[in-house]
């Protein structure tokens, strides 16, 4: 709460006033609104909480760490629509079999390239802020990860969109940089090089998979 | 670790960059409304790429043969105290653009914080070297005038990699540029050509290359070991890193809830999934 303390000492005057202009909002916009505001930082929260005591900060073997992390990752995020985003307009032109195949092969990436990380944790607070709504049917809520040493904390902002009577997950913007679109650009970059081959993109990814696993000796 | 900034091939950019900035000045932000503009603003607006690509392997091979050895060494044997001290020291020197592209940008409450931090750098903190500022709550914060030319409403124009100094488009190109030129130590020893002029300015160039590529040791790193196309990384990652520097979002920025996206939430709504 350190972090906490210190925005509001520094920007006191801007955050009361942003504050007060957004309670007006919500309260102007009704309990469903909120409630649904509340609902996404909720799912926020028991990620962090979760990935937090139960994966990362566990005493676990890593293979143990991975399936409970895959656990998690399945459950909160929308796996599914962001790998559908990610292959943007190369979706419709893959085959069934190569469309499933790139789903499992990018949520497989997505774990094990957030496994080899597990390691560097080191008790630092995430901290989670404000939820704000992002159009109909979605929300941003906004977080800082609080370093050691005095370094900068880095924003992260979660975005999620309604699934059901729920929020999922569908990118994380790391200091101002969305994953999906990095990697939707970039995965469009190696299909486009490839003459428009989707195979020639999960090839590399199966390769990249098997690169992260022998380096966690898995 | 010399690189001489301001030479004849810079104004001949500067000649270039302006007849291709007066092109791409209609270039915009993509409007929020749906696909065709998402798809605008997917145009990777990169007609340079093959040659773009060619300057990418060279940067990364010289990456990897000089910038990054020397970066790991500085990082490995430089105490982190004095690599604080060499940090704060180029920021204060460079604190006069800064300030100057805030007022440029009408924003007075950021070109307050960048005064008041050369004031009290450069007396309390002893010519710049400690960041005393930062802990009287005036923090640092970057600004450039590719960003006051974005804030005017200049759009990024063509992607360019530059030789050794890598990702920028037409409009930050010229920024550079132009933030070299009226840099008031370079214009000091340019007008006055003092004895020390060149070593001055060739330690400073260095050391700013030697301070920001050990700040990238560990995201480069990231980058180069989990990317499929280092090159579309990039290019990615330096358009979305620019447009939230020039909303004054990210580190350092008040929040990362003041503008809008780049795409649509319902982008990741499939109505037709199983």
């Amino acid at each position: 709460m350190r972090g906490l303390n210190r925005l509001f000492s520094r920007r006191s005057a801007a955050v009361a006033c942003a504050g007060a202009i957004l309670a007006l909002g919500v309260m102007v916009s009704g309990p469903a609104q909120a409630q649904g505001l509340d609902k996404a930082r909720q799912v926020v929260e028991t990620v962090a909480e979760v990935g937090i005591s139960e994966v990362v900060g566990a005493e676990l073997p890593q293979a143990e760490k991975i399936d409970r992390f895959r656990d998690l990752f399945t459950t909160y995020f929308d796996v599914p629509s962001i790998g559908r985003f990610v292959l943007g307009h190369n979706w419709r032109v893959a085959s069934p079999e190569q469309q499933e195949r790139f789903l499992k092969l990018f949520q497989e990436a997505n774990v094990f390239t957030w496994a080899r990380r597990f390691g560097d944790y080191d008790g630092q607070d995430l901290v989670i802020g404000q939820a704000t709504r992002d159009g109909e049917s979605g929300a941003f809520v906004d977080s800082r990860v609080e370093q050691a040493g005095g370094q900068q904390p880095i924003h992260v902002r979660w975005r999620l969109r309604e699934r059901g009577d729920t929020y999922k997950v569908v990118d994380l913007i790391v200091e101002g940089v969305s994953m999906a679109i990095t990697y939707r650009q970039e995965y469009n970059s190696v299909i486009q090089q490839a003459g428009g081959d989707i195979s020639v993109l999960n090839d590399r990814l199966a390769s990249q998979l098997e690169r992260l696993k022998a380096e966690q000796g898995l | 670790m010399i690189l001489k900034l301001p030479t004849a091939a810079s104004a001949r950019t500067v000649v270039i960059a302006f007849g291709a900035l007066a092109l791409s000045a209609c270039a915009t932000a993509p409007q929020q409304d749906g696909a065709p503009a998402t798809q605008a603003w997917e145009a990777q607006n990169d007609p340079l790429e093959p040659l773009n690509r060619g300057v990418h392997t060279f940067n990364q091979i010289l990456d990897k043969a000089v910038l990054r050895p020397v970066a790991i060494g500085y990082r490995d044997y430089v105490p982190g105290n004095l690599r604080m001290i060499v940090r704060s020291f180029l920021r204060n020197l460079k604190s006069p653009i800064i300030l100057a592209n805030d007022l440029l940008q009408g924003d007075l409450e950021r070109a307050g914080t960048t005064a008041m931090r050369i004031v009290i750098n450069t007396g309390i903190g002893m010519g710049g070297i400690a960041d005393v500022a930062a802990d009287a709550g005036f923090a640092y914060h970057d600004e450039d005038f590719g960003q006051t030319l974005a804030v005017a409403g200049l759009g990024g124009g063509p992607y360019i990699v530059l030789p050794l100094l890598g990702p920028s488009n037409v409009r930050d190109t010229v920024g550079f540029v132009v933030d070299t030129f009226f840099d008031p130590l370079r214009m000091y020893t340019a007008a006055h050509d003092p004895s020390w002029a060149d070593t001055v300015n060739y330690n400073r160039t260095g050391l700013t290359v030697v301070d920001l590529r050990e700040s990238l040791i560990d995201p480069l790193d990231e980058v180069e070991r989990t990317s499929l196309d280092t090159y579309a990384g990039y290019r990615s990652m330096y358009r979305q890193l620019r447009a939230a520097a020039i909303a004054n979002q990210g580190s350092g920025g008040a929040s990362s809830s003041t503008s809008g996206p780049a795409v649509e939430g319902s982008a990741f709504d499939f109505p037709d999934a199983k």
